[in-house]
This record gives structure tokens, C-alpha cells and sequence, in this order.
């Protein structure tokens, strides 16, 4: 196991830098002069020139990326022109509540993907089954940003249950109550979408698990058709799901992206949409080098779960 | 003669698929004595296994349902019964060992837990008292360093150690009756032949009785002290062992036999027996095996042919038994 971790954290690092290199290359590439943005459209040539020696933007782009990259890994992102406050601290605070809204977000999402997937295997044919399946596809189908205004017409608008947007900084003096009641809507907006993949996966999973000889020789043995369906059958059928957890984590930051912006939540989604419009570049490529991390090193962990799940996987 | 430990009467175990109802088993009578070593023999798709799977209803339903008949496991019933009473026979008085130890472990469970979920599933013992009970059995079923065995994958065991360990887990609550389906097919020439000891060595020592599912009648013969010969669902004969392979009633029986290659008898092609087996949605009239026989005559072909006493415990079903080309 041991050497079998270490083996996928090297492979890891040359994605990261990868992913690094991506980050820098989209803005340099996007059309849109950062200079003239922050001046504005009324700016003499000489305040851009000497605004861009001061950015260091009239440098070769080899030399500002490794000077970036540099910066990055002591730590330094730089400082947001458009915030007027150091990228780091934005990062930081915006991260931690799209943090919050993704967690949400995947663990409604295992809860209902796993148990749906789960009961329309073991109910195969039945109404269970049908139900769920249905569901697990109008779910796929649906996008997630129409979900979320759907849900605030119906739950804010209509039954005044959920407030539609206002969610402070996560952690904040509010208190957690306040936080929850926030989060129920886009939280579960974000993971209905993504629990149709699960479940549908799972059920698969299972269906081809439950045919296995190894649930029948546990059957066989006088357990409980429960243990049989989660302890050997469920055991199994789960490292299958595991990987794709890992990517669905993918999809449900880049849906928080949506979801923050229809409910004003203070993630980083919303906070990118918005740095790319006012082309603050150092709060782009940070934002997004710290998602794409945030990406590379959830499914490095799902595959190490995996692996710890499955034994023969090590062996590959 | 004393009630037998397992009774099984007019057993239909039919299996629905896309409006096709396969009879795969029926109308099974079957006996086993306490102690007893019964053979099940058959080609592949008589019902063997089918018939032995529907003991401890270990049948996929959908699609097989137990349609009709009665298992009776010391006089309680199992086919009605209530599934507490069930799941107290299986892997308790009735414990099962399968084809392919490949496939019968659990591939991401060590081979302690799955030894000791079984033992604690029977038996009130603590943890550290059931992993020592499952080091007993990996002992008694000759795993060497059975102690660092239990905390190792299936995938890290060999096919025969594989088996053992099928064997061991089965034996851990000292059953009454062993079903064992084919435990030998799978495996190595050299490998079936030290699994076929060791389940003459178990049964010698604890006593249980042994439902041996095999196509192979060498195995019968070293192993059971009666055979039942399957054909397309039912029952074509039955009688002891040393009788069959003397006088064979049925014509099925008799090719069966000599398809077995034996030493000593020179250079010889092997026998089969010329056709396939009849397809189980559309049994013909009369004998299932009347297309494949060498003594068939018309009266074969209609009717139903019961089975019949052919000497003392001997049952053949067959118009013309004992008959020769």
C-alpha cells in the first residue's frame, strides 16, 4: 500500500504543474489588456507602459511565469488590484465557503446516489427501481443552475422556508444555524444533479456484484440479507463509485460556480466570474490553481481509498 | 430404515425467463442418511446443481422459483419455512462448498472475517474466540501458518488453498450435511486429488454427511457410498455405489461409466455419448433420453416412465433396464 501511494503522489506532480502552466497560459491568451482595464479606456499609452513595468507584464512570459510560480510556492499570490488586498486572504476566505457548499453538497450527494443505487439494484424491476431510475435521469438531465431558481421560486418565494441569497462569509458572527439554513438550498441543488451519476452508477455496480458467486457463498453462510447486500455485495460494488466520486467532486466545484452566483453565495465561483471580468489576473490564476489542486488532489484520495478497499488494485 | 437426515420429495425447481419456463428441475425424490455419502452425478444442465442449490434455497429467484415439492431437513421443512429458520440451516446443520474458489471468497475481505462471520453467525463466541476457532479449522484443513493466512486476501492464496479455506469456513459450526458442488472441477489434476482426501479424512473424523455434485463418476466412486444419476431435471437412477458401477440399470448411467478413462486398458478413444441433452423448456414425451439411446424402443417415447425398483435399493428409470445393444 505503501508503495503504492507514494507511486501515484509522484504521478501526481507533474498534473499539478500542468496544471500551473494552464492557469498562466489562459489569461496571457484571453483577449483584454489588464493594464487598460485598471486604468480605464481614458489611459495615455505612457501610464499603461509604465503601469505594466510596474506589473512586471512587459517582462518575457518564461521569466514571469517561473517568477510566479516561484512566488506561488513560497506561498505568495500576490496582491488583487481590483480588492486591494493580498490574493492569499481572498482566496482563503472565499475557498472556505465554497468548501462548505461542495461538502454539503457530496455528502447529500453519497447519501441519496448510494442509497438509490443501492435499493434499485436490490429491487430490481420493481416499482423501487423504476422510481429510481427515473428520478437518477431527470436529475442528470436537469442543469443545476435552472434546479437552484426553480428551488428559489418554490422553497423562498413561494413557501418562504429558504432565503434566497444574503449567505455571509462562512464562519462568520452569525452563528451555524444561520449557516445551515443557507446552505439546504444550493447545497442541495448542486448535489441533485450530481446523485443522478452516482445512483445509476451504483445500481450497475451492484446488479453486476449481487450476480457474483462470493454474495451467494455469503448467503450461504446464514447471514442476514443485509450484511449479505452491505457488508459483501456493497463492499464490493463501492470501488467502482469510489473513482467517479472523484470526478463528480470535480463537477460539483465547477457547478458551485452556477449555484454560487444564482444565490449570492461568497464562494470562490462567484468571486472568479467576477476577477475575470475585471481582469484582476493574479486572483484568476490563483483561484484557479487552487481549484484545479483542490480537483488533482481529491481524486489522488479517491484513488488511494480506493486502493485501500480493494487489495488486488495495489498490485497494478 | 431410520428417518433420513435430508428428505427431498417431488422437488420442481423451474426457472421463468422471457415468457420461457426452463424445468431445470422436476420432480426430485432424494435421501440422505446422517453420515451418509450421497453422489449427485450428471452432465452439465441435468439439475444437479440446481437440485442441491434449492436445498438451502441458494437459487437466484428471479429467475428459479421452487415451484413444487418438499426438503425436509430433519423433519422441518425448509421450502415454506420462515427465513429466521433458514438462515439457522445455512452454513449451521447445512453447509456449502462451491465450484470456484476464485470466485466463492469475498476478494476484498481478509480470510479471518470471512472464517469468523460465519462461526459468530452460529455461535456465541467473542472475537478473539472465533479467530482462534478459524486458525483451528485452517489447521484441520492442513493450511500451513494458518495463523498469518487469516489476515491475507483471497487473490494472496492459490486455487487449492483457496478451496481449503471454502472447506474450513464450511465446517465451522460442525454441520450435519456438507453440500459440495464440483469443489474439485476447477482446480489442478494434482490439487483435486488432495481436496478429494481431505473431504474423505473430514468426513471419516466429524461424521457429517456429504452431498457430492460431480460429473465425474471416478470421484463418486472413491468418495460416496451411493449415487444418484440426473438426466434432464429428474432422477434416472439410483442405488450404491459398488452396484452401479457392476450393473448399471439405465442406459444413461451405463455410457456415463464408460466415458471415465481408466488405466490398464490400453489405447482406447474415449467414449461419449453421441447428441445433446434435450432443451428444458421442451421435454419430450416419454424418456429425456430416448434421442441418445442405444436400446431405445418405441414404448420409450410416450407416456411418462417412472422411476422403478430394479433390486433392493436399487431405482432405475427406465422401460428396459440393464438392456445391452
Amino acid at each position: 500500500m505503501r508503495v503504492y501511494a507514494l507511486r501515484r503522489i509522484v504521478q501526481v506532480i507533474p498534473v499539478l504543474f500542468g496544471v500551473s502552466l494552464l492557469a498562466f497560459g489562459m489569461m496571457v491568451l484571453i483577449p483584454g489588456d489588464p493594464a487598460r482595464a485598471i486604468l480605464g479606456s481614458y489611459a495615455t499609452p505612457e501610464n499603461i507602459a509604465t503601469l505594466e513595468r510596474q506589473l512586471a507584464l512587459d517582462r518575457p512570459l518564461p521569466v514571469q511565469y517561473v517568477t510566479w510560480l516561484g512566488n506561488l510556492l513560497t506561498g505568495d499570490f500576490g496582491r488583487s488590484y481590483s480588492l486591494n488586498r493580498p490574493v492569499l486572504d481572498e482566496l482563503t476566505e472565499r475557498f472556505a465557503a465554497t468548501l462548505l457548499l461542495a461538502g454539503a453538497a457530496l455528502l447529500i450527494m453519497l447519501v441519496l446516489g448510494l442509497t438509490a443505487g443501492i435499493i434499485a439494484a436490490v429491487k430490481q424491476h420493481r416499482w423501487q427501481d423504476r422510481v429510481f431510475t427515473v428520478g437518477a435521469l431527470v436529475g442528470l438531465s436537469v442543469p443545476s443552475f435552472w434546479l437552484a431558481m426553480i428551488f428559489i421560486v418554490v422553497f423562498s418565494l413561494r413557501l418562504g422556508w429558504f432565503p434566497t441569497s444574503g449567505m455571509r462569509p462562512a464562519f462568520g458572527p452569525s452563528g451555524p444555524m444561520d449557516v445551515l439554513h443557507h446552505l439546504v438550498l444550493p447545497a442541495t441543488a448542486l448535489a441533485l444533479v450530481a446523485s443522478g451519476v452516482i445512483a445509476r452508477l451504483t445500481r450497475s455496480s451492484m446488479l453486476e456484484v449481487l450476480r457474483q458467486d462470493y454474495v451467494r457463498t455469503a448467503t450461504s453462510k446464514g447471514l442476514t440479507r443485509r450484511v449479505v447486500i452491505l457488508r459483501h455485495a456493497f463492499r464490493n460494488a463501492i470501488v467502482t463509485v469510489v473513482p467517479v466520486v472523484g470526478v463528480q467532486v470535480g463537477f460539483l466545484l465547477g457547478g458551485a460556480v452556477y449555484i454560487e452566483t444564482v444565490f449570492g453565495w461568497p464562494g470562490i465561483g462567484r468571486m472568479l466570474v467576477t476577477a475575470i471580468g475585471t481582469r484582476d489576473i493574479l486572483l484568476v490564476q490563483g483561484g484557479v490553481v487552487l481549484v484545479a489542486f483542490t480537483y488533482v488532489l481529491l481524486n489522488l484520495a479517491a484513488d488511494l481509498v480506493q486502493a485501500v478497499l480493494d487489495p488486488r488494485i495495489r498490485l497494478q | 430404515m431410520p428417518e433420513p437426515l435430508l428428505r427431498v420429495r417431488g422437488l420442481r425447481t423451474h426457472f421463468a425467463l422471457d415468457d420461457t419456463v426452463y424445468r431445470a428441475v422436476d420432480g426430485v425424490d432424494l435421501d440422505i442418511a446422517r453420515g451418509e455419502a450421497v453422489g449427485l452425478v450428471g452432465e452439465s444442465g441435468s439439475g444437479k446443481t440446481v437440485t442441491a442449490m434449492s436445498i438451502l434455497q441458494l437459487i437466484p429467484d428471479p429467475p428459479g422459483r421452487i415451484v413444487d415439492g418438499s426438503i425436509e431437513l430433519d423433519g422441518t421443512d425448509l421450502v415454506h419455512a420462515s427465513d429466521a429458520t433458514l438462515r439457522e440451516a445455512r452454513g449451521g446443520r447445512v453447509a456449502c462448498v462451491f465450484q470456484d474458489p476464485q470466485t466463492t471468497l469475498n476478494p476484498v475481505l481478509r480470510i479471518g472475517p470471512q472464517i469468523t462471520e460465519m462461526i459468530r453467525r452460529h455461535q456465541d463466541l467473542g472475537r478473539a474466540a472465533a479467530r482462534e476457532r478459524a486458525r483451528e479449522l485452517l489447521d484441520a484443513v492442513h493450511i500451513p501458518h494458518a495463523a498469518r493466512r487469516l489476515d491475507e486476501y483471497p487473490h494472496e492464496l492459490s486455487g487449492g488453498m483457496r478451496q481449503r479455506v471454502v472447506i474450513a469456513m464450511a465446517l465451522a459450526n460442525d454441520p450435519e450435511l456438507l453440500i459440495a458442488d464440483e469443489p474439485t472441477t476447477a482446480l489442478d489434476v494434482t490439487v483435486q486429488a488432495e481436496i478429494i482426501d481431505l473431504l474423505r479424512e473430514l468426513r471419516e473424523r466429524t461424521g457429517m454427511a456429504l452431498l457430492f455434485i460431480t460429473h465425474d463418476f471416478g470421484v463418486v466412486a472413491e468418495l460416496c457410498d451411493r449415487v444418484v444419476v440426473m438426466y434432464a431435471g429428474r432422477v434416472v437412477e439410483q442405488a450404491r455405489v459398488d452396484t452401479v458401477f457392476d450393473a448399471p440399470s439405465h442406459p444413461y448411467t451405463r455410457r456415463l461409466i464408460d466415458c471415465m478413462p481408466s488405466l490398464g486398458q490400453g489405447r482406447r478413444d474415449l467414449a461419449t455419448i453421441p447428441g445433446v441433452p434435450p432443451a428444458l423448456d421442451r421435454l419430450p414425451a416419454g424418456c429425456a433420453f430416448a434421442e441418445r439411446c442405444d436400446v431405445v424402443e418405441e414404448a420409450c417415447r410416450s407416456g411418462v416412465i417412472p422411476l422403478e425398483q430394479v433390486a433392493a435399493g436399487h431405482l432405475a428409470r427406465c422401460l428396459k433396464p440393464g438392456a445391452r445393444p
